[in-house]
C-alpha cells in the first residue's frame, strides 16, 4: 500500500528472468544430447529458482493476487 | 532469567520475520511454513529414496558397488542421489527451524502439548533415518560409524550387548547386517508419516505443504546443489580396516563428532537427556497467566439456550476442540428451537483465543472474562463518545 | 507515537471517531493506549483489545457503524503468523464477507478494514489507523 508504484520495473526484470530460463532450456537440451547430464540438471535447477523469483515478482507487480 | 532470555529469542525471532516482510508478501514468508517446508523436503526424500531403492543391493559385496553403479551408470542417477542427500539435510533444518520457531513463540504450550510431543519423535526418528543412510553407502565412513554406534550401544547397562546385536542384525557384521540397516532406514521413515498423523490430528487445517514459490525455490537449489556438488562416496568399507578421519556431516552426525572428546556411550546419554529435556519442556513451566504476561480469558463456554447446531464453531476451531453432539433437549431462542446438534468444548484442547466466538452468529459462545455484553458496552461507548477535545 | 502528527483541537473535532480490534500478541502495546482505551495521541480512535482477531464478530464491527462510528478495523498478526494459527485468515474471510453484506445495505463497505501487523511493526500499524481515519472522515454518523 505505502510502497511506491514500481510495478513496471518489476515485470521488466520478471520478463529478463523468462529470457534466462529460456536459456536454461536450451542449456538443458545440449546437456542431455551431448551427455553433460550434471549440466542439464543444473540447469533445471536453475530454471526452478528463476520461476520461484518471477513468482514473487509478479505478486509484487500485484500481478497475481493473495492466495 | 530463563524467561527472560525466552521472551528477548521471541523477540528476535519476530524481528526476523519484520526484516523478512519487508523484501517478500506476507503470506510468502518462508519462515511461516517451516512445518510445510518439511513436509516438502520429506515428499522429496520419499520420492528420491524409492528411485535410489531400485538399484540399492543390500549386501556386504554389492552394496558400494550398487551405489556407485547408481552414481556413475545410470542417466542423472547422481542427481538423484544428490537430490536425496541435501534434501535431508535441509529436512533436518526446516524440522530445526519449526522447533525453535514454535519454541521461541510459545507454541508449545498448554493444549498443543501433543503437537509438541510428536514433534520430539519426529526430530528423533528423523535423525535416525537419517543416520541409518549414511551406513548403507557401505564405505569407509559408514564403517566408523557402524563401529562408534556398536561401542556406544555395548556401553548401555544390562541391555547393552542385545541393542548392539538388534542393530548389526547378528553379532558382528556379516550379510545379514545391510538388510538390517536398510530395514532401519526404510522403516522410520515409514514411522515418520504415522507420528505425522498424530501430530496433525488436533490442527484443524494444518498448513501442510508451503506456497508455490518456495516448493519452485526449493526443488531448484535440489537440484542446483545436487549438480554442482555431486554426492560422493569414500573408499570402499574393507573388513578390519579402521578409518580415522573423515567429512562429518555436521546436521546429522553430530554425536559422532562429540565422540572424538567423549566416550561413545556418553555421547549417546547425551542425546537421550536432550531429548528427554525436549519432552518435558512443556511440563515444566508452571507459570500463572499474569507471569507470562497473558491475559487469561477463561475456556470457551456454550450457551446452550442459543445453540443452534450450526456448526460453524465446529468448523474454525483450530484446534478441534469442539465437538458437535446429537443435541438431548431443544434450546429456548427461536433459532435454536429445532436443532439437530449441540457444541460441545473440550476444555483439555481449548486454548481460550475465542475465534468459536468470532464464528459463531447465534450468542452462543462466550469467554467468561470477556463477554459479549461487555464488549458491546466498549463499542458503543467508543463509536458515541464526544471527542475529549484538548485533553 | 512521535510519528503521529499532533491535532489541533478544532482537528479534533473533525477527526471521524473509528472503533478498532487489536490482537493481544500483534503490536507491541506498552504506552500504545491511554486510559481510556483511545489510542496515544489519537484520542478519537477507540481500541479493544482482544485475545485473537478471531475473537472478533463481523457483527461487533456493524454495531461500531450503527452507533456512530465512522469505522471500524480488527488487526491481527501478520498472515501466517497467527498464534493460533488461522485467527487472521478467518477474520480476513469474515471482514470480506461483512464488506459484501454492507454494499447490499448501501453502506460503504471502505469503512471496514483489516491490517496485519507483527510485534515490532507499531509505527506502520499507526500509520495504517491514521490512514484508515482519513479514508472514513466524513461518513461518520450516517445510519
Amino acid at each position: 500500500m505505502r510502497e511506491p508504484e514500481r510495478g513496471g520495473w518489476y515485470l521488466a526484470v520478471a520478463g529478463f528472468l523468462a529470457v534466462l530460463a529460456l536459456a536454461c532450456v536450451g542449456l538443458m537440451v545440449y546437456g542431455e544430447w551431448f551427455d553433460r547430464r550434471l549440466v542439464a540438471s543444473g540447469a533445471v535447477g536453475v530454471l526452478l529458482v528463476l520461476y520461484a523469483v518471477i513468482v514473487v515478482l509478479f505478486r509484487k507487480a500485484h500481478l497475481t493476487a493473495e492466495d | 532469567m530463563y524467561r527472560r532470555l525466552l521472551l528477548s529469542l521471541q523477540s528476535a525471532t519476530l524481528r526476523l520475520d519484520t526484516w523478512i516482510n519487508r523484501v517478500l508478501p506476507q503470506d510468502f514468508n518462508p519462515l511461516y511454513y517451516t512445518g510445510g517446508l518439511s513436509n516438502l523436503f520429506l515428499t522429496i526424500l520419499v520420492v528420491s529414496g524409492i528411485l535410489i531403492f531400485l538399484y540399492y543391493e543390500p549386501s556386504l559385496e554389492g552394496a558400494y558397488a550398487s551405489v556407485e553403479f547408481l552414481t556413475r551408470d545410470v542417466p542423472y542417477g547422481v542427481v538423484f542421489r544428490g537430490i536425496h542427500r541435501y534434501a535431508a539435510d535441509a529436512y533436518l533444518v526446516a524440522i530445526l527451524l519449526h522447533l525453535f520457531r514454535n519454541w521461541f513463540t510459545d507454541r508449545y504450550r498448554e493444549a498443543r502439548d501433543s503437537q509438541w510431543l510428536s514433534g520430539m519423535f519426529l526430530l528423533v526418528v528423523s535423525g535416525f533415518a537419517g543416520f541409518t543412510g549414511y551406513l548403507l553407502v557401505w564405505d569407509e565412513r559408514s564403517q566408523l560409524l557402524t563401529s562408534l554406534t556398536v561401542q556406544a550401544l555395548r556401553s548401555v547397562p544390562l541391555v547393552g550387548d542385545r541393542l548392539a546385536r538388534v542393530f548389526l542384525g547378528g553379532p558382528g557384521v556379516s550379510d545379514t547386517t545391510l538388510p538390517r540397516f536398510l530395514f532401519l532406514h526404510v522403516g522410520p521413515a515409514m514411522t515418520l508419516y504415522v507420528l505425522l498423523w498424530w501430530h496433525y490430528v488436533r490442527l484443524r487445517h494444518p498448513k501442510i505443504w508451503p506456497p508455490s514459490v518456495w516448493v519452485l525455490f526449493s526443488l531448484g537449489l535440489l537440484f542446483i546443489l545436487a549438480s554442482a556438488l555431486p554426492a560422493t562416496s569414500g573408499r570402499p568399507a574393507q573388513p578390519g580396516a579402521s578409518p580415522e578421519g573423515f567429512a562429518v556431516d555436521w546436521f546429522f552426525l553430530w554425536p559422532y563428532v562429540l565422540a572424538r572428546w567423549l566416550a561413545p556411550g556418553w555421547a549417546l546419554a547425551l542425546v537421550v537427556a536432550l531429548v528427554a529435556y525436549g519432552m518435558v519442556v512443556p511440563y515444566t513451566l508452571r507459570e500463572t497467566p499474569e507471569q507470562r504476561g497473558v491475559r487469561a480469558l477463561g475456556q470457551a463456554v456454550v450457551v446452550e439456550e442459543n445453540c443452534t447446531g450450526c456448526e460453524l464453531c465446529y468448523y474454525d476451531c483450530p484446534y478441534n476442540a469442539i465437538y458437535m453432539v446429537p443435541s438431548p433437549y431443544p434450546g429456548k431462542s427461536r433459532a435454536a428451537a429445532n436443532r439437530k446438534l449441540l457444541a460441545v468444548v473440550v476444555d483439555s484442547r481449548c486454548v481460550e483465543c475465542g475465534i468459536c466466538i468470532g464464528a459463531c452468529p447465534f450468542e452462543a459462545l462466550e469467554l467468561p472474562r470477556m463477554l459479549d455484553k461487555d464488549v458491546q458496552q466498549r463499542i458503543q461507548r467508543g463509536a458515541r463518545a464526544a471527542a475529549p477535545v484538548g485533553s | 507515537m512521535a510519528t503521529v502528527p499532533d491535532r489541533t483541537p478544532q482537528a479534533e473535532e473533525a477527526a471521524p471517531r473509528v472503533v478498532g480490534f487489536l490482537c493481544d500478541w500483534a503490536v507491541r502495546s506498552e504506552g500504545l493506549l491511554s486510559a481510556d482505551d483511545t489510542l496515544v495521541g489519537m484520542p478519537h480512535v477507540t481500541v479493544i483489545r482482544v485475545p485473537c482477531s478471531g475473537f472478533v464478530k463481523p457483527g461487533w464491527l456493524e454495531l461500531a457503524l450503527r452507533s456512530g462510528a465512522a469505522g471500524a478495523f480488527v488487526c491481527g498478526c501478520p498472515m501466517g503468523d497467527c498464534l493460533n494459527r488461522e485467527g487472521n485468515w478467518i477474520m480476513e474471510d469474515r471482514i470480506d464477507q461483512l464488506r459484501k453484506r454492507l454494499s447490499r445495505q448501501k453502506v460503504d463497505p471502505e469503512r471496514v478494514a483489516f491490517f496485519a501487523f507483527g510485534l515490532h511493526e507499531r509505527e506502520d500499524f499507526l500509520r495504517a489507523v491514521a490512514e484508515f481515519v482519513d479514508r472514513v472522515r466524513g461518513s461518520g454518523g450516517k445510519r
